[in-house]
């Protein structure tokens, strides 16, 4: 058998007290006689279920502070405290599958789809109280995936009015207007999104089909990387583009959808932790610490559930036979 | 991901929000849940616990399936009512056999 000398190159030390946390380190406790490690773990919890259920709703900011806005079709917003939602004022137009970007106190939502029918362009910027209307998109699309924050943010793809099929249209905007950039790779729609207007990464989709294609953005190009392991589309996406979640969603529109959830680390994606309830168009926000995701179709029905990301590195003591 | 000696605990229970599933439980067990509230986990004690502090009514498997498919079964006949262009661009919704 390998010695720890041999796999980790150092011997294990014995110290006082238990260091700082290190994933996967391992050292003696000399105070209370333990051989301890630590361990990281990444789980996902029930949160506080969300007011309105709906699909199609889209997040934003914090697990503790965090913002659902939207979704089919409402112009609900609620707000996180990392416990309960609350309702806050409405967004001007109902409409849903929009792109979000920012946080609680300064966020933004643009595009999306109305009901009976029909893509808008309509742009609208949330204070932490309300709602004003911006300049529009130039182009109106639904299923489009938004990043950033309220004054730098990006709106990626989504699916034109006609013809219904996607797009690789990306448009970005400076808090006051927005200007199109350059298309990525492979068009794609119900996509997920992580990132900033200069590090952002797309990946999964609607291409038509689902498609496991992740791209990434240095603010000026789109790099086709190493794609998902599973394709699918209709998942919630966030964090940034050297570390990001693509959780739940499915390979087609209809159930059932897929628990899995998978952490892109900058080079690939691997397996993580499942959530409890699989569905699609979920709205979340976050990062791959600490994260929500909420609402979503879980069937149908929409479902008002909400659960909480937390990866986190805790102290074990290591039982020896 | 599920234990893969076959050995799983088949509950009924609405979600109650925060709480209802923590990371203390995720991380001891596995849990996934389906339709008509149904919830599978890995039949050990903390899961058992995980029940009776939801209140959760236990059931067979068989019974779980059945709650399962009705509800898998409303949504195809909702499907099934659907125009053309829908049925076009959503797949009927799939059956679900339960682990």
């Amino acid at each position: 058998m390998a010695t720890y000398k041999e796999i980790r190159g150092v011997n294990i030390q014995s110290l006082d007290s238990d260091p700082t946390a290190v994933e996967g380190e391992v050292w003696y406790n000399a105070s209370t006689s333990k051989l301890k490690m630590h361990v990281a773990s990444e789980s996902w919890a029930t949160g506080g279920a969300i007011n309105t259920a709906r699909r199609a709703l889209r997040g934003a900011g914090t697990q503790t502070a965090g913002l659902v806005m939207a979704g089919a079709t409402v112009t609900n917003t609620e707000e996180y405290d990392g416990s309960s939602w609350s309702e806050q004022n409405d967004l001007g137009t109902a409409r849903y599958a929009g792109a979000s970007a920012g946080i609680q106190t300064a966020a933004l939502y643009a595009g999306g789809f109305d009901n009976p029918g029909a893509c808008i362009a309509n742009s609208e910027e949330y204070d932490g109280t309300s709602w004003t209307e911006g300049n529009n998109l130039g182009a109106g699309r639904y299923f489009v995936a938004g990043l950033g924050t309220q004054t730098a943010a990006l709106a990626t793809g989504g699916g034109p009015q006609s013809p219904r099929n996607a797009a690789a249209i990306v448009e970005s905007y400076d808090g006051t207007s927005w200007t199109e950039i350059t298309d990525f790779n492979t068009t794609k729609k119900r996509h997920g999104a992580a990132g900033t207007t200069t590090a952002a990464l797309i990946f999964g989709g609607d291409a038509p089909g689902a498609t496991a294609t992740t791209e990434t953005w240095n603010g000026s190009s789109w790099t086709e990387v190493n794609d998902l392991n599973t394709a699918k589309h209709g998942m919630a996406g966030f964090g940034t583009n050297t570390s990001a979640l693509a959780a739940s969603g499915g390979p087609s529109p209809s159930p059932p959808f897929t628990v899995n959830v998978e952490k892109w680390d900058g080079t690939s994606w691997t397996e993580t932790s499942n959530v409890s309830t699989a569905r699609r168009q979920s709205g979340g926000a976050g990062t791959t610490s600490l994260a929500f995701m909420a609402g979503g179709s879980a069937g149908p029905p929409a479902t008002d559930v909400c659960e909480e990301f937390t990866a986190s590195v805790s102290t074990e003591t290591v039982a020896v036979d | 991901m599920a234990n893969d000696k076959g050995f799983f605990n088949y509950w009924v229970v609405a979600n109650s929000g925060k709480g209802f599933i923590t990371h203390t439980d995720s991380r001891k067990f596995w849990i996934q849940g389906y339709p008509a509230n149904v919830w599978v986990c890995d039949d050990i004690p903390e899961s058992r616990d995980w029940g009776a502090r939801n209140s959760a009514a236990t059931k067979t498997k068989s019974q779980a399936q059945t709650l399962v498919t009705n509800a898998v079964t409303a949504t195809q006949e909702e499907w099934d009512g659907e125009s053309d262009d829908y049925k076009a661009k959503n797949p009927r919704p799939a059956t679900i056999t339960l682990p």
